[in-house]
C-alpha cells in the first residue's frame, strides 16, 4: 500500500512537471495550451502603400509594397513584368527588374529576364499588417560599422 | 594521428608555391603545404581507373562542374553509352558496368493504397507541407519580420469552387476535422498555387495551428516515412 502511494505521489509530481514544462517552454503559440485551440486571427491585411522599404543589406531582394493577388506567373504570362520589365517602366514608373536578372549563369547579359530569375515570388514577398511574434534585434551594416569605429576610437 | 592524416606523403605532397596569389589561403599557410589540393588528390585517387575518375584539382577552378568519369581531360556526357563513356566495352553499345551482367537494376515497387481516402462523411483530401517563406517550421523564419509579415498565419488553402459550394469565402473561419482531431483555420482561395478541387492544403509551420492534430500516424510499409501528405477530412464552417 505504501508502495502504491509512493508511485501515485511520484506520478502526481511527474504530471505537474509536465504542466510546468508546458507553461514555460518558449513557443510561438502565444500561450495557448497545446490541447486547446486559440483564437484564429483574421487573414492579415496586405500592405498596398506602393512605398518602397529600405533594405536591411544590399543583397536583400526588395519587398513588394503592393498587393499581388491573382498575379499569373507561368510559362505564358508574367504579370509582374507588365510593369517592371525594361520596356514597361516608361509607362508604369515602377522600378526596373535588376540588371542581375538579365544575367545567365555564366554572367552573360541576355536581352530579357533570364529563365532562372523569372519566378519573382521565389524571392520577393509582399508584406502585411501582422505584428511581429518576437522582438528582433537585427542591426544593419551601417550601425555595425559605426559601432566598430566607435570601439576603435575608444581604444586609442 | 597528424602523420597518418596529413603528413602522409599524399596530403602534404603539394608545396605552397602552387597556391593562387590572388586569394588568401590561411589554411594552407597554417599547414605549410597546399592542403586543399592534397586532400582532393588523395580522395580522387580512389576513383581514378574505376569509372569515377575526377579531373585534376586545378581544373575545377575553371569549370562549373564536370560529369564523371573524366578521362584524358574529357568529361562523359552520356554515361554507360559507347562512344561517350570510355569505360563501356567496345561493341556493347550500352553497358552498365559495375553490375555482374552489365544491365541496370530497376526496382518495380508495389502500389500502396492510401491509408485513408475521402468518403461521404470526410469528403476532402488534406495535404500538409511547407510554404516557401517558412522553412522548415517557423521556429527560425517566423522571427524574421519580413518573412513573418509575408505569411503570418497557416491558412486552409482551398479551390475557389469548393469554397463557393460550401458557402465559404476567403477569410471564413472553418473547423478542419478528421477522425483523429480538429483545428480551426481561415480559408484562403487566392493562394500562390490553386489546389485541385476536393483537396485542401494546410502548412505546418505555424505553432498556433497544429495541423498534425488532424493528420494520420500511418507510415509507408517499406520506407517507414510518415504519411502527412494525405488523409480524409471534413470542413465545417464556423460562421465567423
Amino acid at each position: 500500500m505504501i508502495k502504491i502511494h509512493a508511485i501515485a505521489t511520484a506520478l502526481v509530481f511527474a504530471l505537474s512537471g509536465v504542466a510546468f514544462a508546458q507553461e514555460h517552454v518558449a513557443t510561438l503559440r502565444g500561450g495557448t495550451p497545446l490541447a486547446e485551440q486559440g483564437d484564429v486571427p483574421q487573414i492579415a491585411k496586405r500592405v498596398n502603400s506602393d512605398l518602397r522599404q529600405v533594405r536591411n543589406y544590399p543583397e536583400q531582394p526588395p519587398l513588394i509594397p503592393h498587393k499581388i493577388d491573382g498575379y499569373q506567373i507561368d510559362i505564358n504570362v508574367n504579370k509582374c513584368l507588365s510593369c517592371h520589365s525594361r520596356a514597361a517602366i516608361g509607362d508604369s514608373q515602377a522600378p526596373m527588374v535588376s540588371i542581375t536578372h538579365f544575367m545567365n549563369r555564366d554572367n552573360q547579359f541576355l536581352a530579357s529576364v533570364t529563365p532562372r530569375r523569372y519566378f519573382c515570388t521565389q524571392c520577393h514577398v509582399p508584406q502585411s499588417d501582422a505584428k511581429d511574434l518576437v522582438e528582433n534585434t537585427f542591426v544593419d551594416v551601417d550601425q555595425v560599422l559605426e559601432y566598430v569605429a566607435g570601439t576603435k576610437a575608444g581604444d586609442n | 594521428m597528424y602523420d597518418v592524416l596529413y603528413a602522409n606523403g599524399n596530403v602534404d605532397a603539394f608545396p605552397l608555391e602552387q597556391t593562387s596569389d590572388e586569394y588568401e589561403n590561411q589554411e594552407a599557410n597554417h599547414f605549410g603545404f597546399y592542403i586543399q589540393k592534397g586532400l582532393f588528390e588523395e580522395y580522387a585517387a580512389f576513383g581514378r581507373g574505376h569509372g569515377h575518375d575526377l579531373a585534376p584539382f586545378e581544373r575545377y577552378h575553371e569549370e562549373r562542374g564536370l560529369r564523371w568519369p573524366v578521362v584524358d581531360g574529357q568529361e562523359t556526357r552520356w554515361r554507360f553509352k559507347e562512344g561517350s563513356d570510355p569505360y563501356v566495352t567496345p561493341g556493347a553499345d550500352y553497358e552498365f558496368y559495375g553490375k555482374p551482367d552489365g544491365k541496370a537494376v530497376i526496382f518495380a515497387l508495389p502500389f500502396e493504397p492510401a491509408a485513408e481516402s475521402p468518403d461521404e462523411e470526410y469528403p476532402f483530401w488534406l495535404s500538409t507541407g511547407r510554404v516557401l517563406e517558412h522553412w522548415h517550421s517557423g521556429s527560425m523564419t517566423q522571427r524574421v519580420p519580413e518573412l513573418h509579415s509575408a505569411v503570418p498565419d497557416a491558412l486552409c488553402y482551398m479551390h475557389p469552387d469548393d469554397a463557393k459550394a460550401k458557402g465559404l469565402r476567403r477569410g471564413s473561419e472553418v473547423r478542419v476535422i478528421s477522425r483523429r482531431g480538429e483545428i480551426n483555420l481561415r480559408i484562403e482561395t487566392r493562394g500562390r498555387n490553386k489546389p485541385p478541387k476536393g483537396l485542401v492544403f494546410v502548412p505546418w509551420f505555424d505553432a498556433a495551428k497544429l495541423i498534425n492534430k488532424v493528420t494520420l500516424d500511418a507510415t509507408d510499409p517499406i520506407s517507414k516515412q510518415t504519411d502527412y501528405k494525405k488523409c480524409a477530412v471534413k470542413i465545417v464552417p464556423l460562421g465567423a
